[in-house]
């Protein structure tokens, strides 16, 4: 049986069944919702090493038809966030106790998985966009989801400038609709590479740089971060992990490599691909080092980790523009694999270990009530499990070996450097020492020191709320040492499937 | 399993036992770290001589790089892990009679077990990127260690610091790995042999040394030691930055300037500048210390500036003085920060000004502690003086090979040298001699379990510095001339200026034996003892109120004109790596903080100016090639 379209159903069909069931039953979220996550984390793992395949919706051949394709990269993203969700919807079974109408919350969250499910799985460009907007408005509605003035003014920017980006992707969506008369992106890649080649078009050109914008602001890419420093950190625990560990990732990262390595062909050197290519390189570049530098000046525990996510996510950029880069300049094909790899490896890296910090943010301010740095100190003695995830995810983020970290920095700096941007490897280097710099004052301000007065009262968090920190520390110590493992089933995978494109639109259009 | 492997593996998994080992179980833990070090030790010393001997293990493959767990014995590593294993068990066993009153032995014991492991690791590796991964490893150990400090603020904030800086040491070293690897295609440092000509091999140079020197604690990356020395437990100083620190650091800085490259006469004078400096700054900084361990640390960084400096000099001796120097030093500064932690222990503070008095009251202390002082300070027939000595000679005799500014190093090492005995003069007189303050009535001498490696070590200076043919001839010498034969072509005798210190130490005995007679004669005559009586009031009951500490000496020093501005400035930390840095990076991010006022509309401007960025990059590339056709 084919499971692809289940990773849609299943998590669409629980949005609307809980709060159908919760008129009745309080608790319909509380039971469904981690059901239908372990269900979709289970298959997501079933689906590791599966074959590429195609599902046409109601047996509509594309491009006509509506198709949804599971290839490497698209494992690779369903993994990060089917395991992301699961976890964080265990956690929030304690943590959310606090607040009200969590039939809403468990239905929004869902509806969250489904939109990002969708983007990662659709064919076709159009709903891409639909999924896109199905996740984000369920995100705004998250961010928000406190309704505290703080709360509602960070829901209030995301949207904004969420809608900004929204916008800007259907004028580019449209656009190449236009031109190509198709909205399958095999088709629309086929059709550009044969129409255009290497020329360049000027209104496809022009929505490439709206899809840069509009994916990059996704991602939260400098200078389109500006919403994510608000918004994650107002946001309750479970749902900054997923922002940070995968939303920013499936609707901006992901769909960034789909559109600019398979629809536009940068991979293949079409016509202005080089400029795509420098474009998210500087962007990454920028992102680097913004991030790293805000993140270092903060004293709100979750809004440091906000501004670190910002530089991560351009060190994932980084490796893939560099891959790009180095494909469109006609360069070495193991250089540019190489770089891609890194970038997707730092990916699933830092699904886990940001989502493992920003729980581990939340079991801190559930248990002591606050996340000013300030206040908090001595964490080890009354809170140990936590204070072991913290170092632990820490430690993998500052990329210490043998975690995870070390080993999807070095392979990124080791490409930039193949590629000959010399600086740059320089630049990321240094930054990565600022990330060690400021991971290393968290740990100062709230794992050591002395007791505060506000932890002294505090105990170790419930287990329902450890244990997914324990199982995201597990998989951040697991990415560091068992490469052999997990490198060939899905980073691999993943990395061939981005830099075929040829290979993309013989399996969609057969 | 492969002997090579035992260093590492068995103090790995000894101190995984450890760890694993319940928090109420006890003598279980001390027995496993006594047997893992012992272990490693055993094994270690039976390596020695056994080289060469590799162990070459396919262990990942990413994308398109091969890493490989490649280890190699040689000479020098041989060397490096006996002593790193021998200071393991030391403080091993000195920590049994430390941590009897703590309750943290879990965590302290694994992570000993742990940093032996991975200095072991680092020193064994042949492959750089290995040596790197061993390298950073320690640095959380070390972290983790210093944050075991009793108070924990100042643990916190010191170790932070420590991490913080060993972490931009660890990043140089990470960026020269990567661009080695990709310029040269290989990590074995057997096999790589780059000539320092162009940027970027002198890049690469200069980012390992700094990896190098920030390990040994060589200026202007030094002021982690002193700032762990506040936070850190006693024996983890006498272990980490004093021993296994000065080995890793000053052994990677020999293979990289004396093996993998060859670096011109530019480099190598840079190595001697920050030599001299440090020998110098850093003992102006410990003349001015109250505090015994941080004293200590201070001097931990100038030392380090004898081992830069006589590998500076690439002239054979003073490599080997180098080298020797590391040995001695980790030995005589292991024994003072030990018995810096049993007067810790015993009276409750290093303030040399609450001390005094305490020869008598804990004499194995005295002694060993007497003995690393005077090694320290480079008093024959220790073993201090003799690499001091040899590090001298080489500076001559790079004068002797026309290098004319060469008095300026050999002043600057000879009155480091000197500075370093007079801070040395106020450790042991207000620390041991002197009257006793009341406060430190019931103090008395540490267990053995302390007193023993302490004694054992304070021995070892005295040996390696009568006999001194031994270590040089067992250890030193094959280091050096294998090094200086594969870069110079050809061995070099070590004879020219060699101290033979067999005459001498029968004078310094001599010497001896007539003050204790002198000192006897004085005691038969009578003395007549009377109370105090100052201007007709007699003066309080408490006896503290005549104490004359040694620290209020060293004030002149600091009023001294050319010394003034110079402590002025280091007060202010103008001196400190991490705190201008931190200064200067604080700047950018209270400007970027400010721009992030929060108004949503100057973010969209942002995202608008972001796409117009984009946009006007298409349009003229586009315009380009119009214009092109």
């Amino acid at each position: 049986m084919n499971l692809v379209p289940l990773f849609v159903a299943v998590p669409l069909a629980a949005a609307f069944i809980i709060p159908l069931l919760g008129i009745w039953w309080k608790k319909s979220g509380e039971v469904l919702a981690p059901v239908c996550t372990a269900i979709l984390a289970i298959m997501a793992i079933v689906q590791t090493g599966a074959p590429a395949s195609v599902h046409h919706m109601g047996g509509w051949a594309p491009p006509v038809g509506i198709a949804m394709v599971s290839d490497g990269l698209s494992t690779l993203l369903l993994i990060a966030i089917n395991i992301v969700a699961f976890v964080s919807i265990i956690f929030s079974l304690k943590y959310m106790r606090v607040y009200t109408g969590l039939t809403k919350y468990y239905a929004l969250f869902m509806l969250m998985v489904a939109g990002m499910n969708g983007v990662v799985l659709s064919g076709d460009l159009f709903n891409i966009y639909v999924f896109l907007e199905i996740a984000s408005i369920a995100s705004y509605a998250l961010v928000a989801f406190g309704v505290d003035a703080e709360e509602l003014e960070a829901g209030f920017k995301y949207l904004i400038l969420g809608s900004v980006a929204s916008v800007m992707l259907l004028f580019a969506i449209g656009t190449v609709y236009a031109v190509t008369g198709s909205l399958n992106m095999a088709d629309v890649a086929r059709e550009i590479s044969v129409r255009f080649g290497t020329t360049m078009n000027p209104a496809l050109l022009l929505a490439g740089a709206m899809f840069l914008m509009g994916f990059g602001l996704k991602a939260a890419l400098v200078p389109f971060h500006a919403w994510l420093p608000d918004a994650h950190p107002s946001a309750p625990a479970p749902i900054s992990a997923m922002l940070s560990g995968v939303v920013i990732k499936s609707l901006g990262i992901y769909a960034i490599c789909r559109v600019f390595f398979h629809v536009f062909g940068v991979a293949s050197g079409a016509g202005g691909s080089i400029i795509f290519a420098n474009a998210m390189i500087a962007f990454a570049v920028l992102s680097i080092v913004l991030g790293g530098l805000l993140a270092i000046g903060q004293w709100d525990y979750k809004r440091l980790l906000a501004y670190s996510s910002i530089g991560q996510v351009g060190y994932i950029m980084l490796g893939i523009g560099v891959g790009a880069r180095v494909l469109a300049t006609g360069g070495q094909l193991s250089v540019a694999a190489l770089a891609i790899l890194g970038g997707l490896f730092h990916l699933i890296n830092h699904a886990a270990f940001k989502s493992l910090l920003f729980l581990s943010s939340g079991a801190v301010q559930h248990a002591t009530g606050t996340r000013d740095m300030k206040q908090l100190g001595g964490l080890r003695e009354s809170m140990p499990i936590t204070s072991w995830t913290i170092n632990l995810g820490t430690l993998s983020i500052a990329g210490v070996p043998p975690f995870s970290g070390f080993w999807s920095k070095l392979i990124i700096i080791i490409a930039t450097i193949k590629a000959g941007h010399y600086a740059i490897a320089a630049v990321a280097m240094a930054f990565a020492f600022v990330t060690l710099a400021y991971y290393v004052k968290v740990q100062r301000e709230v794992v050591f020191g002395s007791v505060t007065k506000l932890v002294e009262k505090a105990r170790e968090v419930p287990a329902l709320m450890y244990v997914p920190l324990i199982i995201l520390a597990i998989v951040c110590v697991g990415f560091g040492l068992l490469y052999p493992v997990f490198g060939a089933r899905i980073l691999e995978p993943a990395r061939d499937a981005l830099m075929n494109g040829t290979e993309y639109i013989q399996l969609v259009l057969g | 399993m492969p002997q090579i492997l035992i260093p590492i593996v068995v103090p790995a998994i000894a101190g995984g036992l450890c760890f694993l080992v319940p928090r109420r179980v006890k003598g279980v833990r001390e027995v496993l770290t006594l047997a893992g070090m012992a272990w490693a030790l055993v094994a270690s010393i039976q390596l020695f001589g056994q080289y060469p001997l590799a162990y070459v293990k396919p262990w990942v493959t990413i994308g398109s790089l091969d890493i490989q767990f490649d280890l190699m014995l040689n000479h020098f590593s041989a060397f490096v892990i006996i002593f790193a294993s021998l200071f393991g068990l030391g403080v091993a066993i000195y920590s049994m009679g430390w941590l009897s009153d703590r309750h943290d032995g879990r965590r302290f014991y694994s992570l000993l077990l742990w940093s032996v492991a991975a200095a072991c690791g680092a020193v064994l590796s042949n492959s750089l990127l290995i040596l790197l991964i061993f390298w950073e490893v320690l640095t959380p150990i070390l972290y983790m260690l210093v944050n075991l400090g009793k108070n924990e603020d100042e643990a916190a904030r010191s170790g932070a610091k420590s991490f913080v800086m060993l972490g931009f040491s660890d990043a140089a070293l990470f960026l020269a790995v990567a661009l080695i690897w990709v310029r040269f295609g290989s990590l074995s440092m057997k096999d790589l042999s780059i000539f320092v000509g162009d940027a970027y091999t002198t890049w690469v140079y200069i980012l390992m040394m700094i990896g190098a020197i920030t390990k040994a604690g060589a200026m202007p990356f030094h002021t982690w030691i002193p700032a762990a020395a506040k936070g850190a437990p006693t024996p983890v100083m006498a272990l980490l930055p004093a021993s296994i620190d000065k080995l890793l650091g000053i052994y990677l800085l020999a293979r990289i300037s004396l093996d993998i490259f060859s670096i011109g006469p530019g480099l190598m004078m840079l190595l001697m500048i920050i030599g001299a400096v440090t020998i110098l700054g850093a003992v102006l900084m410990a003349l001015i210390q109250h505090d015994l361990k941080v004293l200590l640390s201070y001097h931990a960084v100038s030392q380090v500036g004898y081992m830069v400096l006589g590998i500076g000099t690439g002239v054979p001796i003073g490599i080997a003085g180098g080298i020797f120097h590391m040995l001695n030093h980790a030995i005589y500064k292991s024994c003072l920060f030990l018995g810096a932690g049993s007067i810790e222990k015993q009276a409750g503070t290093t303030e040399i000004a609450k001390l005094g008095g305490l020869a008598r009251a804990m004499p194995v202390t005295f002694i060993s502690m007497t003995i690393a002082a005077l090694a320290i300070s480079g008093v024959p027939p220790l073993n201090g003086f003799v690499s001091k000595w040899m590090v001298y000679s080489g500076v001559v005799e790079l004068g002797s090979r026309g290098f004319n500014s060469y008095w300026i190093f050999l002043v600057a090492a000879l009155f480091g040298s000197a500075l370093t005995l007079a801070s040395f003069v106020k450790v042991l007189y207000s620390g041991f001699l002197g009257q006793k303050l009341s406060a430190l009535a019931h103090v008395r001498e540490s267990s053995w379990l302390m007193g023993v490696p302490m004694a054992v070590l304070a021995a070892l200076c005295l040996l390696f510095g009568v006999w001194a043919k031994f270590p040089i001839e067992t250890y030193i010498n094959p280091i050096v001339h294998g090094a200086v034969g594969t870069t110079a072509g050809g061995t070099v005798e070590l004879g020219t200026g060699f101290w033979d210190p067999s005459g001498a130490t029968g004078l310094i005995i001599l010497g001896i034996i007539v003050g204790f007679l002198v000192l006897a004669a004085g005691k038969l005559t009578k003395r007549r003892t009377g109370r105090v009586f100052i201007g007709g009031t007699k003066p309080a009951e408490n006896m503290d109120a005549m104490h004359v500490t040694g620290t209020g000496f060293y004030e002149t020093i600091r009023q001294m004109v050319p010394f003034k501005g110079f402590y002025a400035n280091a007060e202010q930390r103008v001196f400190d790596v991490h705190n201008v840095g931190s200064r200067v990076g604080d700047v950018f991010v209270q400007g970027l903080r400010s721009l992030h006022s929060g108004v949503l509309s100057t973010y969209l401007a942002w995202s608008v100016i972001g796409l117009g960025a984009i946009v006007f990059a298409v349009l003229s590339a586009l315009l380009r090639e119009l214009v092109g056709n």
